[in-house]
């Protein structure tokens, strides 16, 4: 079974938290969240034998998994409570349950964060103004924490091959592209100027992995939590500010290269500040040029699982001929870039 | 031959029904709605392509030669020449790979035709964010 009707899913949610606790629990108000292709996430109330109320959001598996590379919900509930811990703005992550037998699949409960996820809905709301000015420097600030979490005890992150996380991605992407047979001159292109002017990391620290607004609860006063952490790895933190000037993720506020919400340099700035480092400009460009080309391949990939059938969705066939967006847009980076010429290989 | 109507109108036919008829239907569940307003913007692809696909094909059929010194005759049937493009691209992508376009004058000829490639296919299934990429180009505002 893979979708349970809410009453059910509530049922079972009472018998879980009633065995954790010790005392009965009555779950209640339960509503799917939107948002996460990748992941099942329902929002509920948990009334306690105290009599005390709580509200919950449940992160559960889907059955099929979307990317080999996303972690399990037993290491993003590992990684989330060591961010919780290091004072990162993350939901504290509550119970973790693998046991397949009470909600079919493995999932983990965390606190309910008050806030708004959606990336357009967060560039064009009026009640979120004072956010929006708000959130560069509070996303520059929690970027730099999170760049200095020790990752010593997470030894199930992803770590880039050599030290080289630049030379590693690329590797991986042109192995992504061979697995659905892809023959797109364009990306190639793009892909050979990336190793041709892969840069070797500053330092390696642990990476959110997937740090957009799509990724940010945010409410009237700013930044309320980082979600989705299930691409963390360790990695090159000039990865992590080149991927957040995507232009697909500035949500129609193009000029603005950090995320819609800010110029770049005075972001970068910021961050400079708060984690006490330079930072390499050029990487991030690299970094950002390497972002459209994974985007674009993934865009590919997710077509094909249209195309061969195992998810045939009309959402993935367009996906398909979103490619080209961020193809174009990597090869406009390319050719504004002041790294031609410099190869190093 | 049956053209009345034609693809472009049996196109045009399904997207007005699912604008004027399902769309506000299904305005109560967000996945459906959402989903239905993506068919709608695949059927403005698939229009567009009825209209500009064959052009773009030969386009680039003619840039790839240019590309390549080569003086290959354009085949004559769509689907061929799909075919016989997708073979060629894939001697591209081979030679890329292996080097051969990373000699300065190779790999800025390389980078127009890709360009010209991805312009024209921007154009067809983007053509707001082409227009705005533009725009950008012609003011020399590049985001900040």
């Amino acid at each position: 079974m893979t979708a349970l009707p809410p009453h059910q899913l509530q049922a079972r949610l009472a018998d879980y938290l009633s065995a954790q606790t010790h005392a009965p629990v009555q779950v209640h108000n339960a509503q799917p969240l939107a948002g996460g292709a990748s992941r099942d996430s329902w929002a509920f109330n948990a009334t306690f034998g105290d009599g005390t109320s709580e509200r919950f959001v449940l992160r559960r598996d889907l059955p099929t998994r979307m990317n080999e590379q996303a972690l399990t919900r037993a290491q993003e509930f590992a990684l989330m409570r060591a961010a919780y811990d290091h004072g990162v703005l993350v939901a504290r992550v509550r119970w973790l349950c693998e046991d397949e037998r009470v909600l079919d699949l493995p999932f983990f409960i965390m606190d309910y964060v008050e806030g708004v996820s959606v990336g357009r809905k967060l560039m064009t709301s009026p009640d979120l103004i004072a956010a929006r000015a708000a959130l560069p420097s509070q996303m520059a600030q929690q970027l730099a924490r999170i760049h200095t979490l020790d990752a010593s005890g997470l030894v199930f992150l992803p770590r880039p091959l050599k030290n080289h996380p630049a030379r590693h991605a690329v590797q991986e992407t042109y192995a992504t592209l061979d697995s659905i047979n892809a023959v797109v001159p364009a990306l190639e292109y793009a892909l050979r100027w990336c190793e041709r002017y892969a840069p070797a990391p500053d330092r390696l620290t642990f990476i959110h992995g997937d740090f957009r607004v799509g990724n940010l609860l945010v409410n009237p006063a700013g930044l309320a939590a980082v979600i989705d952490w299930e691409f963390s790895h360790i990695g090159d933190p000039c990865e992590e500010l080149g991927y957040l000037c995507m232009r697909d993720w500035r949500f129609g506020a193009d000029k603005l290269r950090a995320a819609g919400l800010s110029p770049r340099e005075p972001f970068i700035r910021a961050y400079e500040q708060h984690a006490g480092v330079t930072v390499n400009r050029e990487a991030v460009t690299w970094w950002e040029i390497l972002g459209n080309i994974r985007w674009a391949v993934i865009c590919l990939v997710q077509a094909q699982r249209h195309l061969s059938n195992q998810d045939p969705s009309i959402e993935l066939a367009s996906l398909g001929r979103r490619s080209i967006e961020m193809q174009a847009e990597a090869l406009r980076l390319i050719r504004q870039s002041d790294l031609n010429g410099v190869s190093t290989i | 031959m049956t053209d009345r109507p034609n693809l472009e109108q049996l196109l045009d036919a399904v997207r007005h029904h699912l604008e004027m008829l399902v769309i506000p239907a299904v305005r109560a569940e967000p996945k459906l709605y959402f989903q239905t307003l993506v068919a709608v913007n695949v059927l403005k692809i698939a229009q567009r392509e009825v209209i500009h696909g064959q052009a773009l094909l030969e386009a680039e059929w003619a840039a790839l030669n240019t590309l390549t010194h080569a003086q290959s005759p354009h085949p004559s049937d769509l689907h061929a020449a799909a075919d016989a493009l997708a073979t060629r691209n894939r001697e591209l992508v081979a030679d890329i790979r292996a080097g051969k376009y990373d000699q300065p004058s190779a790999n800025t000829r390389l980078a127009h035709y890709v360009e010209g490639v991805v312009v024209g296919q921007l154009m067809l299934n983007a053509p707001t964010l082409a227009q705005r990429l533009r725009a950008e180009d012609e003011t020399g505002e590049h985001p900040a």
